[in-house]
């Protein structure tokens, strides 16, 4: 690029910060619109269970129903309601008063001081299949606890001839916020990425402007480069804030360098621009370009990248499928490098990813963009 | 003619089953005011993105300042200024922002580049409002702009797409005095219309509908060729109804 060139192209970059100065509706889609989906999905998508309401049904009361009892009511992940007949809990859990039922027959303390096999009944609504499961795990957990408490106190060894000590790996609070957001960070920024190169460009488009801009003698490669410099800015400002999100309000770990997550997110970055610039060769009216990013864009990285719906327990198309998105790519730096660090080897595959699909999209929008009208 | 600044052969364009451009030629020469006069649709915008470069012609040949558009239209480009029909200029911009970045779009820099934007100040008495955003303009002002936007860089040949479409009589009266005294300097300029009226400003024009072209010449040879009877001193209104109804009666006849 000559000098000319290159003083053309301060020419747009003036332009356009100029234009971002004078109407914020591009500082709105970097800053306002990634915290704005942050904080709703952030406090909203939780998949733990905490304070799950769910039905004690004590047909007998004894000394040793109170005690299982009150291990429910120390139990963080429950709220426990009494109820008196098996119907009452049920009447409850169908009217989602209750998620679950716990149940201790009339026989429950007898068959139990009898040393015998005590049976207790567990019912669970699973309409949600995912916090179904939860909450029988933490049943079991509960009874399990109790059991060797109960050991314990009687001097005696435990009665499970095993017993299962759980160990999580990097995410040791077994928080799924601290899982979610980096994963949402990822989804979120696809969007506002695509967003913004392709609204800015449609609106020229609608304005008039890019015709106007045709005639003279700047170039396509002038006017795309004078589109991504500037909103690869904003877009990493509003990544930025976007951990800054995650770190301070939501406390999520970041073990990994901060390095790692700029060059990984600025590749990814480039990579959202680029759809962003592709969308626009195709729409050129604002509506239009902002339907198509977020089909093409948001919703496949909600879906497909891996960030909630595991990628290994989809069907193998599907799985095949989610090489083509991007997110996918970064949702698993951003796991590991807010969770477990600097993995290189976790890192270095998806950053080459990343750069291969930051390659194909500015090179696709390079080509098909022409100085022309039809 | 060696003169010829533009010329035009057989131009042809189709979006898909529909010919908005059918087998169109002229010639316009250096220094000269040309118009092509037709109704909405008629085919004038059209024929000009081809002739600015913005758009591919489907058959025929264009030549503009020498350059073959389908090979050299960024050579072409630093000889041409184009105004379109909508006001195209950045409305969020002031007068001086927007000055300053078409004379760098079209290679302006330095102490030219100044000049040309106090040139543009002066010459269109754009000085008191350089700091106003361009969309609160007035509409005489907005094109009175535009026009210095497209001149920043002193092209040959100067696009004027509908250029007065919606502003009062006075400020267009303004706009062709304008035109004139770059014609005489040398520019030539190309301009659409629909006013009958701004047609007596060309030395030459066209006739355009459907297309293709009806009628070619200076508006005085055009007029006279609708004279009748009935109408010993036709206008150019009466002249253009004449030369349109003349082109569907014998498709009427048929």
């Amino acid at each position: 690029m000559n000098a000319g060139a290159l003083r053309r192209l301060f020419g747009l970059l003036r332009k356009e910060s100029l234009q971002i100065w004078r109407d914020p509706s591009a500082l709105a889609i970097a800053f306002v619109l990634p915290a704005v989906l942050l904080l709703i999905f952030g406090y909203g998508v939780s998949l733990d269970a905490r304070n799950v309401p769910i039905a004690l049904v004590v047909q007998q009361p004894s000394a040793l129903a109170a005690s299982f009892t009150s291990q429910f009511a120390r139990s963080p992940f429950f709220r426990p309601r009494r109820f008196l007949t098996i119907q009452d809990a049920e009447q409850a859990m169908t009217a989602q008063q209750v998620q679950g039922i716990v149940w201790l027959p009339s026989d429950f303390t007898r068959r139990a001081e009898a040393g015998g096999n005590s049976p207790i009944g567990v019912i669970v609504n699973g309409v949600d299949a995912n916090d179904a499961r939860i909450i029988e795990g933490y049943v079991q957990q509960v009874w399990a606890a109790w059991l060797t408490a109960r050991a314990q106190a009687a001097g005696g060894r435990a009665p499970l001839p095993l017993s299962v000590q759980p160990q999580v790996r990097f995410n040791p609070a077994v928080d799924s916020r601290d899982y979610l957001v980096p994963g949402l960070i990822a989804v979120i920024m696809t969007l506002t990425g695509a967003l913004l190169t392709a609204l800015v460009i449609a609106r020229e488009w609608e304005r008039g402007t890019m015709e106007a801009l045709m005639v003279t003698r700047v170039t396509m490669r002038e006017i795309l480069l004078a589109k991504l410099i500037p909103y690869f800015v904003l877009g990493m400002g509003g990544m930025a804030a976007s951990v800054a999100i995650a770190v301070f309000l939501f406390g999520v770990p970041l073990e990994g360098s901060v390095w790692v997550l700029t060059a990984a997110s600025g590749l990814f970055m480039l990579t959202a621009l680029g759809m962003g610039l592709v969308i626009s060769s195709v729409a050129r009216n604002q509506f239009v370009a902002g339907q198509i990013a977020i089909i093409t864009t948001f919703l496949p990285a909600f879906l497909l990248s891996g960030f909630v719906f595991d990628i290994n327990s989809m069907p193998r198309v599907v799985q095949i499928i989610t090489h083509i998105v991007a997110a996918r790519y970064f949702v698993a730096i951003l796991q590991s490098v807010f969770l477990a660090g600097n993995v290189w080897s976790v890192i270095l595959p998806n950053a080459l990813a990343l750069a291969v699909m930051a390659a194909i999209f500015l090179g696709l929008a390079r080509a098909i963009t022409h100085k022309r009208l039809d | 003619m060696a003169g010829d600044v533009i010329a035009v052969a057989h131009l042809t364009r189709r979006f898909g089953a529909f010919v908005a451009v059918d087998d169109v030629s002229f010639t316009v020469a250096r220094g000269e005011i040309f118009g092509l006069l037709g109704a909405n649709g008629a085919g004038k915008s059209t024929t000009f993105r081809m002739l600015c470069g913005l758009l591919p012609p489907t058959s025929g040949t264009l030549r503009v300042a020498g350059f073959d558009l389908r090979g050299a239209a960024a050579s072409a480009r630093g000889r041409i200024g184009y105004m379109a029909q909508k006001f195209s200029l950045y409305g969020d911009l002031s007068v001086a922002q927007n000055l300053r970045f078409f004379s760098s779009a079209y290679r302006l820099t330095g102490a030219r580049q100044r000049a040309r934007v106090a040139w543009a100040e002066t010459e269109f008495e754009l000085g008191p409002m350089r700091d106003a955003t361009a969309r609160d303009l007035p509409l005489g002002f907005k094109q009175r702009l535009a026009l210095a936007c497209a001149l920043m860089h002193e092209p040959d040949i100067l696009f004027l797409d509908e250029p007065t479409s919606g502003v009062d009589p006075l400020a267009r009266r303004e706009f062709w005095r304008r035109i004139n005294a770059l014609a005489e300097q040398g520019v030539t300029v190309l301009v659409t219309t629909h006013f009958m009226e701004e047609a007596e400003y060309c030395d030459r024009l066209v006739i355009m509908a459907q297309g293709a072209v009806l009628a070619a010449g200076e508006p005085e040879a055009i007029k006279q060729g609708a004279r009748t009877a009935t109408q010993p001193d036709p206008t150019m209104e009466d002249a253009f109804i004449a030369v349109i109804e003349a082109a569907q009666a014998p498709a009427q006849a048929a």
